[in-house]
């Protein structure tokens, strides 16, 4: 099984400090989409069983943001195994539990990202084998 | 024997000083003291029933004075007797019209040549607590029907058959703008809207014959003035002249939805600016504060710091840019548009 990471946000200074921060963090490479669909349609063409797809996912973007493409995800049929981070600006509430509700979420992390922040998913045990 | 001891005021009309003279012996063989006014003929009656101060125990009442007699003079003497109970005192040739005399307003007759000290006492006791009876009946009834009539909310009743209003208190009256003698006209559908009208028949089918009676529910009614209010129903049913109907009180709470419509747009608004400050305000900050960081850390990753510098200034633009917009949008709404009287909350 492999292990790609998919950075999802429309702000390419977010991008590239996100970048920055991972590469510092010895993440793998990441993939970049700029909104939703994006990284939906990456997803529906890639859906090979023994891949394991970490997505860091911002909620507020063009075409389709982050809550929809949650929604979509969980309408697909056949899919690889997917793990989805939060990364938001939102210090809302309200979004906080909204994202309990997608059982894809497993964290959920406010903006900016830290090298802290990212070195608590090296304790997922999914994702264990991949970081170190 | 013992005399009875309490204090009775009473009044004979009696033109016969014999008749008179013998029934005055009879009232003082079983009264102690009783306080005894004649009058000789109906004009005397009259003087003494209107004079302000006089009041009367029990009238006793000759249907044949010299200045009045009969049909006539009952009917005067009811009309001036305020109440008091009246016994007529007759001879054989009229006791079948002292029999009829009864539905008049006359409360017992004695037959004169009949009388005895006992059975004029005993017509007295039961004539006086039968009239303090009647009266405490009749204020009860009164009370009962002001409760309705001087509710301070609006209530009527209507029959479920014809669905015709058949009272309307004052209140209702001040609600609707409709006239009392109007709304005995109307039946309860002319006070609903056109588009109600077939959500209202089927309560009133469904509610008519439920034995447990009680209904509450929120509908819209149409005012004479055509203006709508929302009114919140409280109803049940109760026998009226032998009748079942229904009695209905209507709330009006249009004002009270308009409090509550106001709170859950302000809510709303609320809610907007929280999401406005989360995604919309706090997206420049959190990324100006990631872009210090890598500042701060003097990344070796990070090639151009010259860039980093240009993206915080835009960074802080745009988020100068934000707040002014916000600001402004701020200044247009007029926040105390509108004033609700909601009573003094603040003591």
């Amino acid at each position: 099984m492999t292990l790609e990471i998919l950075l999802v946000d429309d702000d390419p200074v977010v991008q590239y400090l996100h970048k920055s921060v991972l590469l510092k963090s010895n993440f793998p490479e990441q993939k970049f989409f700029s909104n939703g669909a994006l990284v939906l349609n990456y997803i529906l063409e890639n859906k090979h069983e023994d891949l394991l797809l970490l997505v860091l996912l911002d909620i507020n973007m063009p075409c389709m943001n982050g809550w929809e493409f949650l929604e979509e995800l969980n309408n697909l049929v056949i899919k690889p195994l997917v793990k989805v981070v939060i990364v938001t600006s939102s210090i809302n509430g309200s979004d906080r539990d909204k994202a309990k509700k997608y059982h894809h979420v497993f964290e959920f992390m406010e903006k900016p990202l830290t090298e802290e922040r990212v070195g608590n998913l090296k304790n997922d045990t999914d994702l264990a084998c991949f970081l170190s | 024997m013992i005399k009875d001891p309490s204090a009775y005021t009473i009044l004979i009309i009696e033109d016969n000083p014999g008749d008179l003279l013998i029934f005055t012996e009879h009232l003082k063989n079983q009264i102690v003291n009783p306080e005894i006014h004649t009058a000789l003929n109906y004009q005397e009656a009259k003087a003494m029933l209107t004079s302000s101060g006089m009041s009367f125990d029990i009238i006793f009442l000759d249907l044949s004075l010299p200045d009045k007699k009969g049909l006539e003079l009952i009917h005067e003497i009811v009309s001036l007797s305020a109440k008091t109970p009246i016994v007529v005192l007759t001879g054989y040739s009229d006791i079948q019209f002292s029999i009829k005399s009864l539905h008049l307003g006359i409360s017992d007759y004695l037959l004169k040549d009949e009388i005895t000290s006992l059975t004029l006492y005993k017509s007295i006791r039961y004539t006086i607590e039968r009239s303090k009876y009647i009266i405490s009946l009749e204020q009860s009834e009164k009370r009962y029907i002001d409760l309705f009539h001087l509710s301070p909310q609006p209530m009527w009743i209507y029959d479920i058959d014809t669905l015709c209003f058949l009272d309307v208190n004052k209140a209702a009256i001040a609600q609707y703008g409709f006239t009392y003698d109007e709304f005995l006209t109307m039946s309860i559908k002319d006070i609903r809207p056109e588009e109600e009208l077939d959500s209202m028949m089927e309560v009133v089918n469904a509610t008519r014959l439920d034995s447990n009676r009680k209904y509450n529910g929120f509908f819209k009614h149409k005012k004479k003035d055509g203006k709508i209010i929302t009114v919140e129903i409280t109803s049940n049913l109760i026998a009226h002249n032998g009748k079942t109907v229904r009695i209905i009180l209507a709330n009006d709470i249009t004002e009270r939805m308009n409090y509550i419509k106001a709170i859950v747009d302000q809510n709303k608004n609320l809610r907007e600016i929280a999401w406005v400050q989360s995604h919309i305000v706090r997206a420049p900050l959190a990324r100006m504060m990631g872009l210090i960081k890598a500042l701060q850390h003097d990344d070796a990753y990070i090639e151009d710091t010259d860039f980093l510098f240009r993206e915080l200034l835009k960074s802080a633009d745009e988020l100068d840019v934000i707040i002014r917009d916000i600001s402004n949008k701020a200044s247009k709404i007029n926040i105390n548009n509108e004033k609700y009287d909601l009573g003094d909350f603040t003591s």
